[in-house]
């Protein structure tokens, strides 16, 4: 899981240089050329979406999101461990209500044939995407949750960060 | 159930969730849903979900936030930070605490090109400290040096936060990046002045570094092309109108890498790692900025920020006092929070009642800004303090906080002075 959870941040994290690199041919060609890439700002925009749900799904296997830990660091190993099983559960419940909303907004899309504005390029794919991001999340929380759960029971304490 | 009673369940909720370490963004949608549910009906609240985090997600207007950390972490990657420090030292390491004072300019040159206060104090911490605790300087005051200095790269453009602070409240970012120039010098010359006065205590502990020729000191400014030629193509360039500041970002972005790719300091490798690390830090914003914006509708079907906004109106201390009170809420807050998620946390209750009062929105950004930047030094939960201590394990936290101490306190008269002058935020800005 954590080899598949790495090759997938390789693809996010390319999409993010690909939001960059769009940006720059657009600016060098509107800037000494007068020319305009067709919706290559919306197009930048969907990258950076695909890749935002994907990398969300990631830091919450690796337990990388920003937190407020003054708590969490006053309390000894095992309260560390079941307070972490909660925040697991709470964020496993609530990227699964949000696949399922945007599942129904992937179905939506579809029927509605939304397209890009200058290209007509169909929007569902990127809705699709993005949605498979959150759903992937539900997956890594889980998993994080079953490793969290063995490790209260193994009586193994220490933090469990990064995969 | 009265909207005043969901209004305080809510929040109650949602300190319950984020003490109990459920992420910030998370535990901000949680109660935003729920909220909003509470009121108009489960599918209402819930059709939240379907529009509101891929819209946010999406939207191009915040690649400015992506774009920003990619340069930072391909400028950190590419070796810059080293330069700019050596450089400093040059120039200033014949000083006694020479080069605290060099580590305080590297600081900030650094923070002209990344926008991350973590990022500065990480890449700080593993090219300064070693080279003071070297030369005989108090590992403590060495430590405090490079926290304080950390937090330059909040408060000098390009700032994350204050992008952050900007999309809130539909600010012109370039506007406050400007007014984040002053203040950011400011901070530099108080935080100079408080290293002299350490020094001025202790002389003995401060060895003294042999003064470069004129030579060696034009001969490092060589190396530190790359920073001012990033610095010049994104600020000057954003500043001057010719591309938006996203453009200027993303730009800035390919720019660094390409600069680190030509000079051999970065492979394709450590590109994509850079990109990955891009990706994390863009990640853990983009959760916070996506519950934020579903915690506003709970804002605003509650109608809390009208509540808080008469209710501090009422109180009998005047425009300042409630300024003052509201800036004590955010030193507390920092202490214990995350500066992105105070921010996204707070700013839509508290912007209304500033510009009720009739206080300037960029000038009360850069207060904003300085204030939770407090935070990040600051006991318990002080991130810049939390990295150091990551990066020189033999340091404990307390020896850190110790050498801060004097460091906070420089804030302190850095803020009064921000909250006192306004032009210092406002004279750049109004110029242009």
């Amino acid at each position: 899981m954590n080899r598949l959870a790495h090759w997938i941040e390789q693809c996010a994290g390319l999409l993010l240089g690909a939001v960059a690199l769009v940006t720059v041919v657009e600016v060098v060609l509107r800037q000494f050329f007068g020319l305009q890439v067709p919706d290559a700002y919306t197009l930048a925009g969907y990258f950076q979406g695909i890749a935002i749900f994907w990398g969300i799904a990631i830091a919450l296997l690796a337990g990388r999101h920003i937190t407020v830990d003054a708590l969490w660091t006053a309390c000894g190993p095992r309260l560390r461990v079941l307070i972490d099983i909660f925040a697991t559960f709470m964020s496993a419940l609530a990227m699964t209500a949000l696949t399922f909303m945007m599942w129904r907004k992937v179905s939506s899309t579809f029927s509605s044939g939304e397209t890009t504005y200058e290209l007509g390029m169909l929007l569902w794919p990127v809705v699709l995407c993005a949605t498979a991001g959150a759903g992937f999340g539900v997956l890594l929380a889980l998993f994080r949750l079953r490793i969290l759960a063995r490790r209260l029971a193994d009586g193994t304490t220490d933090n469990y960060e990064t995969p | 159930m009265s909207h005043g009673m969901i209004a305080s369940l809510g929040f109650v909720a949602l300190f319950a969730l984020m003490v109990l370490r459920v992420p910030v963004g998370i535990a901000m949608g949680i109660v935003g849903v729920g909220g909003f549910a509470a009121v108009n009906g489960f599918w209402p609240g819930m059709s939240l979900l379907m529009n509101s985090p891929l819209s946010t997600a999406t939207d191009y207007t915040l690649s400015v936030i992506p774009m920003f950390v990619l340069m930072g972490v391909f400028a950190t990657a590419g070796g810059m930070s080293r330069e700019l420090f050596d450089a400093c030292r040059t120039w200033v390491g014949h000083r006694r605490g020479g080069m605290a004072i060099g580590t305080i300019l590297a600081c900030g040159g650094f923070s002209a090109i990344n926008g991350s206060a973590i990022a500065t104090t990480a890449t700080m911490a593993t090219t300064a400290l070693p080279e003071m605790r070297r030369a005989g300087y108090p590992a403590d005051m060495a430590a405090g040096t490079i926290a304080a200095g950390g937090t330059l790269g909040v408060i000098i453009p390009p700032s994350i936060v204050m992008i952050i602070y900007g999309l809130l409240t539909q600010q012109d970012i370039t506007r406050l990046f400007m007014a984040g120039v002053l203040p950011g010098v400011v901070a530099i010359l108080i935080y100079i002045i408080t290293v002299r006065l350490l020094v001025w205590r202790n002389p003995g502990q401060y060895e003294v570094s042999p003064r470069q020729p004129w030579s060696a000191r034009l001969a490092s400014l060589r190396n530190i092309w790359a920073i001012l030629l990033l610095f010049v193509v994104v600020i000057v360039a954003s500043f001057g109108g010719l591309v938006t500041i996203t453009e200027a970002a993303g730009v800035g972005a390919v720019g660094a890498g390409l600069i680190g790719w030509l000079r051999g300091r970065l492979t394709l490798r450590t590109m994509l790692d850079c990109m990955i690390e891009a990706l994390r830090i863009t990640a853990s914003i983009f959760i916070i900025a996506i519950g934020a914006y579903l915690f506003g509708y709970f804002l605003t079907v509650t109608q809390v920020t009208q509540a808080f906004v008469a209710l501090m109106l009422d109180l009998p201390i005047g425009p300042y006092g409630v300024l003052s009170l509201i800036l004590v809420l955010y030193i507390i807050l920092g202490a214990i929070m995350d500066e992105l998620a105070i921010l996204l946390l707070t700013v839509p209750i508290v912007y209304p009642v500033i510009m009720t009062l009739g206080f300037d929105p960029i000038w009360f950004g850069v207060v904003v800004v300085m204030t939770i930047t407090l935070g990040l030094i600051t006991p318990p939960v002080g991130m810049n303090v939390f990295v150091l201590n990551s990066i020189a394990r033999d340091l404990s936290l307390g020896r850190i906080y110790r050498g801060v101490a004097p460091f906070i306190l420089a804030d302190l008269l850095r803020l009064a002075l921000i909250v006192a002058i306004p032009w210092l935020s406002l004279a750049l800005p109004n110029a242009f």
